[in-house]
């Protein structure tokens, strides 16, 4: 009996060492270049630093950064820009998103070359699809407005070069790139959906809108807040398309969060500012994941 | 028979507007590879016409012969390259201990795991520059390999498919005399297949498509990652269109005819990382 006990312990023993073995050499890496970063960049907000003078120069700065904020028109301009490009683009892309799944989950003939062609634009790294749209979008000869014109359009829109109509052109250059992915989701999702919910209601004489609206909306409601979420998130994220096409132009009309944060770092050098801003936004996307911490919670997905 | 009509031009609808929208979706890249084919002075020509009058090769030879492409190629594939080597050791060693093995301090290790999963690079971007900085790493492929192996969503990504995996069949083997390291290699890998490719294929796009990092710690012309090269590209060409075409159709070649060849596996990670992450 002694024995036994004694073998299972060091059995036990055997187990712990083999799991320090699998997990340490990850868990070191995962402090250094992940965990560390997060804790430093919270005290890199409170501090006053120009990077060219080395490592020395860096001085405490209390609040400063943070009082800067408040008369800070290029970030106010930014917060604003990311506010009405979430409220833009997480609504339209993923109720797009949502309506293209039903229909290719549902009705449509050739299925598989339909969904490999809306989720094309996902797996696109959005650097180089950004500059097939610069073009495309170009405000003089460029395909779409040519087709504008000739539909009789009067004042085209001058896209990426004019302030009142660079963030559009940037936000619907963001729902083609990404409603796929949102689409692949609810797809995934549809599968798993009971069919005899979808028989009976047919049997009853609903048409698709019904069906849409009164079976698949409501049954899919804690995947179209995920999602919703999700794209929330990436919408406060957003910046490779920005600094490759607007550099944050014309004028403040394409500055959004992390612009601000590469701008103030590497153009004006200043990481105590920029460090604040990433605080600002990491304060952003953790209220965000509590919401949706909260409502899973409530909706248990 | 009736209902079988209406269901009939019911489809035939769908199909055609979202045929319509799918179209949308993949004219830009019709347009990209026609216009990487034509004379520059035909790029812009209305009506639009997607096959080119003439093909015209010139552009290709001109990105690839002129300008440092090639170098951005072999760059973008030796980061990828050993990105997924050694995030795919890493992250799987890693999972099937969280999964599957006890010892002291797992859950606290494991909250670190999940705490860090919720923070965007784009957060900690300024200190890893700083640290980067003190290292010597800023400017080498260091500064964007080995941030991108210790990952912790991959980790979390494996642990998941391990952890479906019933205990009798490890338990089996565990009688027989087997150590962990056997179990992990000839029964957990095997047996999780799909999450492997998930892994695969999820690593290999993020790693190749990333502009962030490489603009920021990685910048130096000769060791320029194909998106951050193609912006170099872009900025000596200007209006250049045809060029600028040729040169997108080049950087995003590989991924894409990866995606067409195994679009069901692709499109199965992408579908499982949401519903799951």
């Amino acid at each position: 009996m002694r024995g036994r006990k004694q073998k299972l312990s060091k059995r036990q023993l055997q187990e712990e060492r083999a799991g320090y073995l699998f997990v340490i050499p990850n868990f070191i890496g995962i402090l250094i270049f992940v965990a560390l970063p997060i804790l430093f960049s919270l005290v890199l907000g409170f501090t006053k630093w120009n990077p060219m003078q080395g490592l020395s120069a860096i001085e405490f700065a209390g609040l400063e950064n943070f009082g800067r904020m408040v008369s800070d028109e290029r970030l106010k301009t930014a917060l604003l820009n990311n506010l009405i490009y979430t409220v833009a683009y997480v609504p339209i892309s993923v109720s797009l998103a949502l309506v293209i799944a039903v229909l290719l989950n549902n009705y449509v003939f050739c299925k598989v070359p339909l969904r490999l062609m809306c989720f094309m634009p996902y797996i696109s790294a959005m650097v180089s699809v950004a500059y097939v749209w610069l073009i495309l979008l170009n405000p003089e000869g460029g395909p779409v407005n040519s087709v504008l014109a000739s539909l009789g359009v009067k004042n085209l829109p001058g896209w990426f070069t004019k302030s009142n109509s660079a963030l559009a052109g940037i936000i619907l250059m963001s729902i083609w790139h990404d409603a796929g992915y949102y689409m692949i989701l609810f797809l995934a999702a549809l599968q798993g959906l009971s069919k005899e919910v979808y028989e009976s209601a047919r049997v009853d004489g609903a048409n698709g809108l019904q069906v849409f609206f009164r079976i698949t909306v409501p049954m899919l409601a804690s995947h179209i807040l995920f999602v919703s979420i999700l794209a929330t998130i990436n919408s406060f994220k957003v910046f490779d398309q920005i600094n490759v096409l607007t550099e944050g132009g014309p004028g403040y009309s394409t500055n959004v969060l992390v612009y601000c944060i590469y701008h103030y770092a590497f153009r004006e050098h200043n990481i105590g500012y920029a460090s604040a801003v990433a605080v600002l936004l990491f304060v952003i996307i953790m209220v965000v994941s509590a919401v949706q911490v909260k409502l899973k919670e409530k909706y248990t997905l | 028979m009736e209902t079988k009509v209406k269901t009939m031009t019911q489809r035939c609808i769908a199909t055609l507007l979202v045929g319509a929208l799918a179209l949308a979706c993949i004219f830009p890249f019709l347009w990209m590879v026609s216009a990487s084919f034509k004379n520059e002075v035909d790029v812009m020509e209305f009506p639009i016409r997607l096959i080119p009058r003439t093909v015209n090769w010139n552009n290709y030879a001109t990105v690839w012969l002129k300008s440092d492409f090639p170098n951005y190629y072999r760059n973008s594939l030796i980061v990828t390259g050993i990105t997924l080597v050694g995030t795919i050791f890493l992250s799987t060693t890693a999972a099937y201990g969280f999964a599957r093995l006890k010892f002291r301090g797992k859950n606290l290790i494991f909250g670190v795991y999940l705490a860090t999963l919720m923070v965007p690079v784009q957060v900690t971007l300024l200190p890893k520059y700083i640290y980067f900085g003190q290292l010597h790493l800023n400017n080498t492929f260091y500064a964007l390999i080995l941030p991108g192996i210790f990952s912790a969503f991959n980790t979390f990504l494996m642990r998941q498919y391990y952890e479906g995996i019933p205990y009798e069949l490890t338990e089996a083997a565990q009688i027989d005399g087997a150590g962990h390291f056997r179990i992990f290699w000839q029964i957990m890998l095997p047996l999780t297949k799909s999450g492997f490719v998930t892994l695969l294929l999820f690593s290999f796009t993020w790693t190749w498509n990333d502009y962030i990092n490489p603009l920021i710690y990685c910048n130096k012309e000769e060791l320029l990652t194909l998106t951050v090269g193609l912006q170099r590209f872009q900025q000596a060409q200007s209006t250049h269109y045809a060029l600028i075409m040729a040169g997108c159709t080049l950087a995003l070649a590989p991924l894409i005819l990866l995606f067409l060849f195994t679009q069901k596996y692709f499109i199965e990670s992408f579908a499982s990382s949401g519903v799951k992450g």
